[in-house]
């Protein structure tokens, strides 16, 4: 559904962006998987069902996978160690 | 704001439990996460975030701010203590644009959250958390962790509040004085 206003703020992920759509499903799954394990501790940025980049530091992981992905936009996340609390 | 009547159900994201809670029997910690685009007037970013019914307030991560190009110490308002489970961190609040991201990024309800920004570092809280004001009160949230005889399967499910209650025949906390008609 469109947003009824916009704020200042409001994103816009329009089609005809250099963000071609990608399947929050297949991401989610992703982090569903065993292999999430792998990077607990860790910033990921996921396309797809990939991980593109990962690492301790969120500036190095979007830079590394800016320069993979070519304008998509990759979504981040950070995998908690051990359980969370918040 | 939000669309009235939007509402949508996800699955929970079952994220592997750490070793120590699998010995426990606790194989899978059912996680409520939505897709979410953050915008700080023209700087857009995408993080998965945790829909935390037991945080007072929505929480940016320091680092995720600085993608935003947003510096918590330059943000005015007072200095909020945000106690967590073993940490306090000193925290300003930050009004940003956020977009619920469906199947095909379409933004299907675009909101103003105020998140708390810790001031300094803390890299020890890095998860993305919608909390409780405002976000429950724009959507009923339901958690369906029962739904089936699975238990590592449940989903939830957010729905947009389109019609409230009149708050004078609402039930109030008995800490609230009643008022001098007796009326609740």
């Amino acid at each position: 559904m469109k947003p009824t206003r916009k704020t200042p703020n409001a994103p816009v992920s329009s089609p005809g962006t250099a963000s071609p759509p990608s399947d929050p499903a297949q991401e989610l799954a992703f982090l569903s998987s065993e292999k999430v394990l792998t990077y607990a501790g860790e910033w990921v940025a996921i396309a797809g069902s990939k991980v593109v980049a990962h690492g301790p530091s969120l500036l190095k992981v979007r830079r590394e996978a800016e320069a993979k992905l070519k304008g998509r936009k990759p979504t981040f996340f950070a995998v908690p160690k051990g359980a969370a609390t918040y | 704001m939000a669309t009235a009547g939007w509402r949508a159900s996800y699955p929970f994201v079952r994220i592997p439990a750490p070793q120590g809670a699998r010995e426990q029997g606790f194989e899978f910690i059912l996680t409520p996460i939505v897709k979410i685009e953050i915008a700080n007037l023209e700087q857009r970013e995408r993080f998965f975030a945790v829909v935390d019914s037991g945080a007072d307030y929505s929480y940016l991560p320091s680092e995720a701010a600085q993608l935003l190009g947003l510096d918590a110490a330059s943000l005015t308002g007072s200095t909020v203590e945000n106690r967590g489970i073993g940490a306090t961190v000193e925290s300003r609040f930050a009004t940003l644009g956020v977009s619920l991201l469906g199947e095909h990024e379409e933004p299907e309800t675009t909101l103003e959250i105020p998140f708390l920004v810790p001031v300094h570092p803390d890299p020890e809280s890095r998860v993305v958390l919608l909390g409780r004001h405002p976000f429950f009160r724009l959507f009923d949230v339901r958690f369906r962790m029962g739904y089936t005889d699975d238990p590592t399967l449940g989903k939830w499910s957010l729905e947009r509040v389109v019609k409230r209650r009149d708050s004078r025949r609402y039930w109030k906390p008995a800490a609230f004085p009643r008022p001098a008609n007796g009326r609740p």
